[in-house]
């Protein structure tokens, strides 16, 4: 029999946030019964074994043999483009996003992406999750000059056109948001869905919950087994991880899927929340800011350019089918 | 302490290696200050101007961990890292030597040595790869601040040493023994406040500020 | 039992004998985690562990160090440190002592009373236990002494006056166990302030009673001056001063005005102004306060930086489930869980200073109080009840053992600063009865949770 692995994965989420950082322990829970200890994973709480900042490093140079995260909390390392393999701003849905990964050349370029800065990892799309609440705010913000000077908890490339909008944007840590708000340190912020949100606490602090997820239409993460480690395993072993993490991703989007709407309901009837969706002016204008951000990133970054175009050039060939294919999807189409 | 003590008694090396730790303990003992200057010009622009600024907050934790990170080695120089002084102070002055060697060598500088290599390399990542900030307006160089942990470990390597060789001198009865009257930290705390030796030190308390 | 647990056991018995060897304890947990990746590396050879420990992943420790560096929480704690420091250079605490004795000269006790006063106020500055106990005792014992105060009430004050300064926001362990619980600062602060306040009159009533009932142990000023207006306002210029500040420092960080690294950044330089405003400061008082802050975050610092790399040892032997299983394996019920890990910080609190304590054990018992599904009321507003009043049972269970002969820290600094002629037995005596009104604090604490968790409700809900 093939030696027996453990990988150990830190996270960057805490499992308690489920829909989000629930999938790593689900994959570990359902891969260590299916492998029948062949291969085992071991979750750590964020921190607990490294700061979430410092996974890649840590992976990548081996001293923890996997990781799970997201590229978009990478950028400070991988550049902006990583972003677009977490969201897209104005991107493709769940079910266009992973026809692409798997079925475009998404995923290559996502493995190029780590082996051209010598990151010796092996990137495996493990987890999605379905459109994010685009904000918290303590103000309706009705015309884009509302978000003048605003400080906000942003993620991602969509913090890119929030700085464009005049917002200062900062990428704190799940943990540390409520504590910044709870002080004015920031005065709005977005995490993720809902159900995730309500579990933070903001609906306690800001009562304009905005949407649509313009900024995360879809969000995909990553469980990123360091390069030697993948070499040494068995056959057997990588295909059971690579399907543990199909099937997280599945269950992921599933989940994330179905305890939106309760909560929804809740903030609405009983915290006081007012759901508000973005005036089309609001939402041209974050449209616009972001075609200035991909002209900016493809000047800066041969490699963003590359990716987006290749994304773009999918697009283009999906828009055929996506134009013929569905029904408008029912209750999003809105007045003016 | 910034003042020389009596726990150095002419070994001259020794002095000489504390000496250079304590010299450049003394420069980025300032960092607290500036951080206070910092936060101040970071308070006012916000609630003055609205306007705060995240790389000024990611300077913030920038120059804290300067302070604390170059004060590992200052603290050593002068031996005010926690005891459990009700045991340490009561061992004989060769039984406190003994495991002092013992515990230098076999606990403090396999520690130093390990996060020294693994930082080096740790940091030489960070400048290859061209990290930053993972906020958009924030600081660039992320190497810079990483780069803390080599140095402040070279310098805690240094302080090592010297306590080491300081140690196997008095051991082998080299050097003079220091007076040492309060073992580590109520030594520190007794120089902190300034306590007299046991001298009738009642006025100071009615004394001082004479107008009442 | 598992091999890994046996190492886990292993590790902590090397910690605690080592730390009878008198070596620095930062260095001693960090050195045992160094060894203890070898031996997990040797046992996954030999023993068919599956620690996955070796040299690389010792490595992580180098990310967790940068972790301490980035976090914006701790920058409160030098900045906090330098507050108390300049505090204590401004004089400010020799003014309220000498102020005080003319309006409580005519009460029995009045000197004592002044003394846990000043403890209240000035304590709420440093939080580092030894400073308080030693800064109150240098100031106050020589006057006490001369006013022939019993010596077992003099030292009982200082004892217990110098140990509510880590439990009075703003307190430095305070900031550190949220740090380490990922609890708001803000509601321990708030949280801490009944229970500090409820000690604070329990020692002022004693006090009273026993100078009461033995008018020997506490006589009367010879040269009392009749309380006029002149002193009562002598009293309120001096406290008004450092009461200001701190309630500003407090003030805003309770209103939500200020982060807590903003407002003591801000207490920092308040500090100095007061000492300026004192004329107090100078070029030599401004250097060495800056060194000894510099010093001594310094060596609470190297405590973080030793108990990172001993956790992490830890956690890869498996440290956490051993604790987790074993804690909530006993056969207690939730509160009995809770009452016999007080027991058990009580003991550790004997050798290990709070900094240890609230890094090491902390972190390794917040995910178990959490599982215990307690019912505590956070009124809807504060978060993780149950972990805010944990904290502040482990809070005033540690300044008790900080107290508690043989080896309570704070009798051993006040040995240190005590007069000639004061012996370690004169010292038990005094600290016996502030042990036992501390512990009726606990009591309290335990038994009505709503004193730790409705003023943070209070602070924070619409
Ligand atoms: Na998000
Ligand atoms: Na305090």
């Amino acid at each position: 029999a093939e030696k027996k692995t453990l990988l150990k994965v830190p996270v960057y989420f805490g499992t308690h946030l489920t829909g989000l950082g629930s999938t790593p322990k689900w994959l570990a829970e359902n891969l260590n019964e299916a492998s029948g200890g062949s291969v085992k994973i071991k979750v750590y709480e964020p921190g607990k074994l490294i700061p979430p900042k410092e996974i890649l490093e840590s992976v990548a140079s081996g001293k923890v043999n996997a990781g799970y995260t997201t590229p978009g909390y990478n950028t400070g390392v991988l550049g902006n483009k990583a972003g677009i393999f977490s969201a897209v701003p104005f991107g493709p849905d769940a079910p266009e996003f992973l026809a692409w990964i798997y079925y475009g050349e998404g995923r290559k370029l996502w493995q190029e992406m780590y082996d051209k800065k010598g990151l010796n990892v092996h990137a495996i799309p493990c987890g999605i999750i379905a459109p994010e609440t685009s904000g918290w705010f303590s103000k309706p913000i009705d015309k884009p000059e509302d978000l003048q000077g605003v400080r906000m908890r942003f993620f991602g490339l969509g913090a890119l056109v929030m700085e464009k909008m005049g917002v200062s944007t900062s990428l704190l840590p799940s943990s540390e948001i409520f504590p910044a708000l709870e002080k004015g340190a920031i005065d709005a912020t977005e995490f993720s869905m809902p159900a995730i949100d309500k579990l933070l606490g903001f609906h306690k602090i800001l009562k304009f919950n905005y949407y649509p997820g313009w900024h995360q239409p879809a969000t995909l993460f990553e469980l990123i087994v360091n390069g030697d480690t993948w070499k040494g395993m068995a056959k057997s072993q990588q295909s059971l991880v690579e399907m543990s993490c199909q099937a997280a991703m599945l269950d992921g989007l599933a989940l994330g899927e179905a305890i939106q709407f309760p909560q929804m309901k809740e903030n609405l009837e009983k915290n006081g929340v007012e759901n508000r969706y973005w005036s089309a002016e609001i939402l041209d204008a974050f449209r616009g800011k972001w075609s200035e951000v991909v002209a900016e990133e493809s000047g800066k970054d041969p490699e963003f350019k590359a990716i987006w175009d290749n994304l773009q050039q999918f697009r283009d060939g999906y828009a055929v089918w996506n134009k013929w294919a569905f029904l408008p999807r029912p209750g999003t189409v809105r007045e003016k | 302490m910034n003042q020389p003590n009596d726990l150095e008694y002419r070994i001259p090396i020794v002095d000489a290696l504390n000496g250079f730790v304590q010299r450049i303990g003394q420069v980025m003992a300032w960092s607290n200050v500036l951080l206070i200057g910092i936060i101040l010009v970071q308070v006012v622009l916000r609630y003055g101007f609205n306007n705060g600024q995240v790389y000024l907050e990611e300077l913030i934790w920038h120059i804290y961990a300067v302070g604390f990170m170059f004060g590992l080695s200052f603290a050593i120089t002068n031996d005010s890292h926690i005891r459990v002084d009700i045991v340490h102070m009561n061992l004989s002055r060769t039984a406190q030597h003994r495991w002092e060697i013992f515990g230098l060598m076999f606990l403090l500088l396999p520690f130093i040595v390990v996060i020294f290599l693994h930082s080096v390399e740790w940091v030489y990542y960070s400048y290859q790869i061209g990290e930053s900030s993972q906020n958009p307006t924030g600081m660039p160089y992320r190497w810079v601040v990483k780069s803390v942990i080599p140095i402040s470990f070279a310098l805690l390597f240094i302080a090592a040493i010297a306590r080491l060789i300081r140690e196997i001198t008095l051991l082998l009865h080299l050097a003079r023994e220091p007076e040492e009257p309060y073992p580590g930290r109520v030594s520190m705390l007794r120089h902190l406040f300034r306590v007299q030796e046991q001298s009738d030190d009642v006025t100071r308390t009615t004394d001082k500020h004479g107008e009442g | 039992m598992e091999m890994n647990e046996i190492l886990v056991i292993a590790m902590f018995v090397s910690f605690i004998a080592l730390l009878f060897t008198g070596f620095p304890v930062a260095w001693a947990l960090a050195g045992v985690g160094v060894a203890f990746a070898g031996i997990g590396y040797l046992a996954d050879a030999h023993l068919d562990t599956m620690t996955g420990l070796d040299y690389s992943t010792l490595g992580l420790a180098v990310g967790r160090i940068f972790g301490i560096m980035d976090n914006w929480v701790l920058v409160a704690l030098p900045m906090f440190i330098f507050m108390g420091l300049m505090l204590d250079k401004s004089g400010v605490a020799e003014r309220m002592m000498h102020a005080m004795q003319g309006l409580f000269g005519r009460v029995r006790g009045g000197l004592a009373i002044s003394v846990t006063l000043i403890g209240i106020i000035l304590a709420a500055s440093t939080g580092i236990i030894g400073a308080s106990v030693v800064l109150l005792g240098v100031m106050s014992l020589p006057v006490m002494m001369r006013q022939k105060y019993s010596k077992t009430l003099a030292l009982g004050t200082v004892a217990g006056a110098g140990c509510l300064g880590i439990l009075i926001p703003p307190s430095i362990m305070l900031v550190i166990m949220g740090d380490q619980m990922g609890l708001s600062v803000g509601d321990l602060f708030m949280g801490a302030v009944f229970p500090g306040i409820i000690l604070g009159v329990f020692y002022i009533l004693y006090i009273l009673g026993f100078s009461f009932f033995k008018p020997a142990s506490a006589p009367l000023a010879e040269d009392v001056q009749p309380v006029s207006m002149t002193v009562v306002w002598g009293v309120f210029k001096t406290i008004l001063p450092p009461a200001a500040l701190i309630l500003a420092v407090l003030g805003s960080i309770f209103a939500g005005i200020a982060t807590v690294t903003e407002a003591s950044g801000i207490g920092a330089l308040g500090a100095i102004v007061m000492a300026a405003s004192y004329r107090q400061l100078n070029w030599a008082v401004m250097k060495e306060v800056t060194i000894n802050t510099f010093n001594t975050s310094a060596y609470i610092f190297a405590i973080f930086v030793g108990a990172t790399v001993f956790a992490l040892v830890l956690r890869e032997l498996g440290g956490d489930e051993l604790i987790e299983s074993t804690l909530t394996g006993l056969p207690f019920g939730p509160y009995g869980i809770i009452a016999f890990i007080l027991v058990v910080v009580f003991l550790l609190g004997f050798f290990l200073d709070w900094i240890e304590i609230s890094l090491i054990i902390l972190p390794l018992l917040a995910p178990v109080i959490k599982g215990l599904g307690l019912d505590i009321d956070g009124h809807g507003v504060v978060d993780n009840p149950e972990l805010v009043w944990f904290a502040l049972l482990v809070a005033v269970t540690l300044q008790t053992s900080f107290l508690t002969p043989p080896v309570g820290f704070a009798l051993f600094y006040l040995k240190g600063v005590c007069p000639p002629g004061i012996s370690l037995m004169d010292i038990y005596k005094g600290v016996i009865p502030f042990i036992i009104l501390q512990l009726l604090g606990l009591l309290v604490v335990a038994f009505f949770p709503d004193v730790v968790t409705w003023l943070p409700s209070v602070a924070y809900g619409k």
